[in-house]
């Protein structure tokens, strides 16, 4: 195992790119996890001390957030609950007290789970990374950058520094097998924007249903043009849409066509939460709020 | 009910005084088997089988000897020839001639390091051919089964077959008759501490620090597999961070023994947790084929269980939980007449042990929901109809166990009170359904024994010696061990209250076979009970000694310290020794297993309260009331601790814990990620209650608790999910998954 701690953000990319093997650490939650085998400690180099990496900010138009915020952080980032009411209640059910103290942000996406709970959210916020590497800076659409179970779109050296996402109502739900501390077996997101009684935009993620949190565009139609007097058949369209473009599988957590039913109920379910969020405040106020 | 005289109810019994153990817990000072360190001491490392059944044709170890480090590398055959075992003799140190599960262990190896060590373990060769493998009992059973170990050719590794009355009689005349099917699952401990031991052998003498909780019984097998008399094993017990069962005899601190032997050098094992998940035994799964007769005002008239059970691949303690599976509950209720036909059955796959409840909340689970079933078909209500077949006290039971103490019915009576029963079943939790979120009640009861004679063949009881030292310090050696439920504040209650002094004044020294006294050990819920009785008779002498010293000596009594000093100087430096013996008034069974096992019996009744999401199958256990007799409870603190951590066992039996088994019968779910238990968001509020009535015979009037407290959990909740969902869960675990499939088929047979 070797160990580096370096005090730049260009020496972290320097140290990461000089050797493939040498992982990122930042909370170490995903990363630590059954290091204590001779065989298996990875090469690590540890981000702890790159202040920008924890710097926030949250306006009308955006939300920012440094890779190195914790999910503890953001829980406590004030409008935040307000913004990207998705992220929040994701991030209450990700881990227990101590991982959410520990987990960052970068980390959740940088680990690319098909499982990771920050995903969905993000994705129906149409969150984009901010990476840095060898080469410079680029920005990549969330839904770009993951490529599989633990595949991302990370070149060698290259860093996820910060998310950005679009403030709006938007509702996560699970289906999990414990109350707390468990990964999500079947996790959705959605985001709406309500216009004169119709659903204007609408966006739906889902987690633990195929090899990477994904976007299901076909639920996102059915529901988009809905009028909300009328929003029984179309709820009811994009969990079945959700589900019959979800990918799951089967092994001893759970079967895939329990897990594909699952995919019909939490959509329809974030959907009336996301729906109740976007009519329930009022849409002038909120929109103006200053935002911290 | 008659408050019966004990030796002198002192003010700490019944108070809950802080526990004594706490203060090293929470300072972090406490020190476990992983945490010992021996100069000099050796890595041990285990190969295992890979196979699930097969002959050994061939290991070659002499490249995992050539490794820098190795001191020492065993096999079957580098080990004494013998073969023991609690209750069938198929136990080996090392795997012989044959490997009968993943996981059997073929291969030992002592290094100076852990990394030498695996290296080593890397370079044997092992050649196994494989034999055809049996996953499950009904294969095992099959005429033309693979056998797992020559001498018993059927895979029958026990049966329990009992019967009273004319069964057939009973059933031929019910009104009623009540039926099912209902199988329970394989549950992984979960302790916090895994399994571990640290291994010494000088001059053919062996000290074993092992976290084994029945210290004589394990020196006894130990001494008997590694082929030295009983009295070159010392057992060293650490403190245990939580068992369940799970340490009883194990077979890890025979590897180490044998290493240290072959080495001359101090062993340490010590899993880590995925190691232990995968390779300690689990809770054995039965199948129970239950039916109960009753008349036509529900009161029982006969009941016969047919029970298979999974021993795995060797004999650990399944067939004592197949017989309390059996038999016991007809202490519970009285069901007049009854016949059960036990068999417990061998597979390719882990061994499986007792776990708390041993085999008595595997039985409720069925029985209790039958019970239900009948009560509703009399359209009777759920807790009339369990009073009305109740046992109450100065009862013998069907198999002749006598029942001296039991508040069954008040407990009964007091959780229909406490839970608000037939209103909130009635009216707060609503209409029953199998859409939307549905609530439900549930109620069901339990019972257990304070200890079972038999554990040893030689005595029952316990025994004690408190010592008080010329400085005043006080120790109680009693050779139970504490397992981490409280039991050395208990036992320092009891001798505080004798002595007249603070508990937190007695220290419980860990259990040292070279200087406690033998013990039957911490299990069968028998430490409060039992060592709780020898040690208030060791404290009673103690305290006598000091007065009659006193008395004559014409000396004050009221300090303590002082009176001690006194009896020092005037014996050349010996401390006090009150020395407490107590022999229960309990029977081995006789030919037909009638006779009455335990000295006292405690009852519990459990009512829970659930929320079921029919979309998902997710159950919430949303309240829960606790009622039980335990006799006089010494500590109300530590009671509550022990009935709040066996309804959250309890719930993560039922709603998620499960051993899932790969392809070639190993756990597929071996780390606490996959095999999950319960987080306290998924436990209810709990109201717990205690109905105290003085047992005759135990200390102070106490009785047991600690599995007593799990064994009605399971089917209370069941009961609940069919209360509001009309589904009964009848396989364990009832995870959303499963639930949601049996909402399912109800909902597609109705549409």
């Amino acid at each position: 195992m070797s160990y580096h701690r370096p005090t730049t953000l260009d020496d972290a990319v320097a140290l990461l790119a000089a050797d493939p093997a040498r992982r990122p650490l930042a909370g170490g939650t995903d990363l630590l996890v059954g290091t204590w085998r001779p065989d298996d400690r990875p090469a690590v180099v540890d981000l702890a001390d790159l202040a920008e990496l924890r710097t926030h900010h949250l306006d009308v138009a955006e939300v920012r957030l440094g890779a190195g915020v914790t999910i503890a952080d953001l829980l406590a980032l004030e409008g935040l609950a307000d913004a990207m009411p998705a992220l929040t209640e994701a991030a209450r059910l990700l881990g227990g007290r101590q991982i959410r103290a520990a987990a960052t942000i970068g980390g959740n996406l940088g680990n690319a789970s098909p499982a990771a709970e920050t995903a969905p959210p993000l994705l129906v916020h149409d969150a984009e990374v901010d990476l840095v590497g060898p080469s410079g800076s680029r920005a990549l659409p969330l839904s770009e950058l993951f490529v599989g179970p633990h595949r991302t779109r990370l070149a060698p050296g290259e860093l996820v520094v910060a998310v950005r996402a679009a403030p709006g109502p938007s509702a996560y739900r699970r289906v999990e097998l414990r109350r707390s501390v468990d990964i999500a077996l079947v996790s959705a997101a959605v985001r709406v924007e309500v216009v004169d009684g119709r659903i204007a935009v609408a966006r739906v993620a889902l987690g633990a249903v195929a090899p990477t949190p994904v976007r299901a565009p076909a639920a996102e139609d059915v529901l988009a043009g809905a009028t909300l007097d009328d929003l029984a058949f179309a709820v009811e369209a994009a969990g079945a849409r959700a589900a019959a473009a979800a990918a799951p599988i089967d092994d001893h957590r759970a079967r895939a066509d329990y897990r594909r039913a699952m995919v019909a109920v939490v959509v329809r379910r974030a959907v009336h939460a996301a729906v109740d969020r976007a009519t329930s405040t009022t849409s002038g106020a909120r929109a103006t709020r200053p935002l911290r | 009910m008659a408050v019966t005289p004990h030796l002198a109810a002192g003010p700490s019994v019944g108070t809950s005084v802080p526990r004594v153990e706490d203060v090293d817990h929470v300072h972090g000072a406490t020190r476990y088997v992983a945490d010992l360190r021996v100069p000099g001491t050796l890595a041990g490392v285990l190969v295992r089988s890979t196979v699930p059944h097969g002959t050994i044709r061939s290991i070659d170890v002499s490249a995992a000897r050539r490794v820098p480090g190795v001191r020492a590398v065993l096999t079957g055959r580098d080990l004494p020839e013998v073969t023991f075992g609690p209750y069938v003799p198929d136990w080996e140190i090392l795997a012989r001639d044959k490997v009968r599960f993943v996981g059997d262990d073929l291969v030992a190896i002592a290094a100076t390091t852990e990394d030498a060590a695996r290296e080593a373990a890397a370079r044997v060769r092992v050649e196994v051919e494989p034999l055809p493998d049996v996953r499950t009992p009904d294969h095992a059973l099959a005429p033309d089964a693979p056998v797992i170990w020559g001498p018993r050719p059927d895979n029958v590794a026990s049966r329990f077959d009992i019967a009273r009355g004319d069964v057939d009689a009973a059933f031929d005349r019910a009104d009623h008759m009540v039926e099912g099917r209902f199988s329970t699952n394989r549950i992984y401990h979960a302790y916090l501490e895994n399994i571990g031991v640290v291994a010494q052998h000088r001059a053919g003498a062996f000290t074993l620090h092992v976290p084994t909780h029945i210290p004589t019984k394990a020196r006894r097998t130990y001494a008997r597999a590694l082929d030295v008399p009983v009295h070159r094993v010392r057992v060293v017990v650490p403190p245990i961070g939580g068992s369940f069962g799970a340490k009883y005899e194990m077979t890890l601190p025979l590897v180490a023994a044998a290493l240290a032997r072959a080495a001359d050098a101090p062993v340490r094992m010590v899993y880590e947790r995925d190691e232990d998940a995968a390779v300690a035994h689990p809770r054995p799964p039965f199948v129970f084929h239950h039916r109960i007769a009753a008349d036509a005002d529900g009161r029982f008239l006969g009941r016969t269980t047919d029970i298979v059970g999974d021993a795995g691949a060797r004999t650990f303690w399944s067939p004592t939980v197949l017989a309390t599976a059996t038999h016991r509950v007809d202490s519970l209720y009285h069901f007049h007449t009854m016949r059960g036909d036990g068999r417990l059955v061998y597979t390719t796959t882990n061994p499986t042990t007792c776990m708390r409840g041993f085999g008595n909340a595997e039985s409720l689970f069925g029985v209790e929901q039958l019970i239900d079933e009948l009560a509703e078909r009399l359209g009777a209500d759920p807790v009339e109809i369990r009073q009305r077949n109740a046992v109450h006290a100065g009862d013998t039971t069907l198999h002749g166990w006598r029942v001296d103490s039991c508040a069954l019915d008040a407990c009964l009576e007091r959780a229909r009170t406490v839970s608000g029963f037939s209103a909130r079943r009635a009216g707060v939790t609503g209409e029953r359904g199998v859409t939307g979120v549905r609530r439900g009640l549930g109620v069901a009861a339990g019972h257990h024994v304070s200890g079972y004679r038999g554990i040893l063949p030689d005595f029952d009881g316990s025994s004690a010696i408190v010592r008080i030292g010329a400085d005043g310090r006080i120790a109680l050696l009693v050779g139970e061990p504490d397992i981490g439920q409280s039991q050395s504040t208990v036992l320092a209650q009891l001798v505080a209250d004798q002595l007249g002094c603070d508990p937190g004044d007695v220290e419980v020294p860990r259990v040292d076979s070279a200087l406690h006294p033998d013990a039957v050990g911490t299990l069968a819920s028998r430490a409060t009970t039992l060592a709780g009785k020898a040690t208030e008779l060791a404290a009673a002498a103690a305290r006598r000694r000091l007065d009659d010293f006193a008395t004559e000596r014409g000396l004050p009594t009221e300090d303590l310290h002082e009176l001690a000093a006194a009896w020092g100087a005037a014996h050349a430096g010996l401390p006090v020794l009150g020395e407490g013996v107590y022999h229960p008034p309990t029977e081995a069974p006789d030919d037909t297993r009638y006779g009455n096992p335990s000295v006292a019996y405690p009852f519990a009744v459990h009512v829970a309260e659930v929320a079921v999401d029919t979309d998902t199958g997710q159950v919430t256990v949303e309240r829960f009331w606790a009622i039980h007799d335990s006799g006089r409870v010494v500590n109300p603190e530590t009671a509550r601790g022990q009935v709040v951590g066996a309804i959250a066992q309890g719930v993560g039996w039922i709603l998620m814990e499960d051993v899932v088994l790969g392809a070639d019968g190993a756990p597929a779910n071996a780390d606490l990620l996959d095999y999950r238990i319960p987080a306290a968001a998924d436990v209810p509020e709990t109201i717990v209650e205690f109905v105290e009535e003085d047992d005759p015979h135990g200390p102070s009037g106490a009785k047991s608790l600690a599995e007593a407290a799990i064994n009605p959990v399971v089917a209370a909740i069941a009961n609940a999910i069919h209360d509001a969902t009309g589904v009964r869960v009848r396989d364990l675990p009832a995870t959303p998954e499963e639930l949601w499939r049996l909402l399912a088929e109800v909902r597609e047979a109705t549409a």
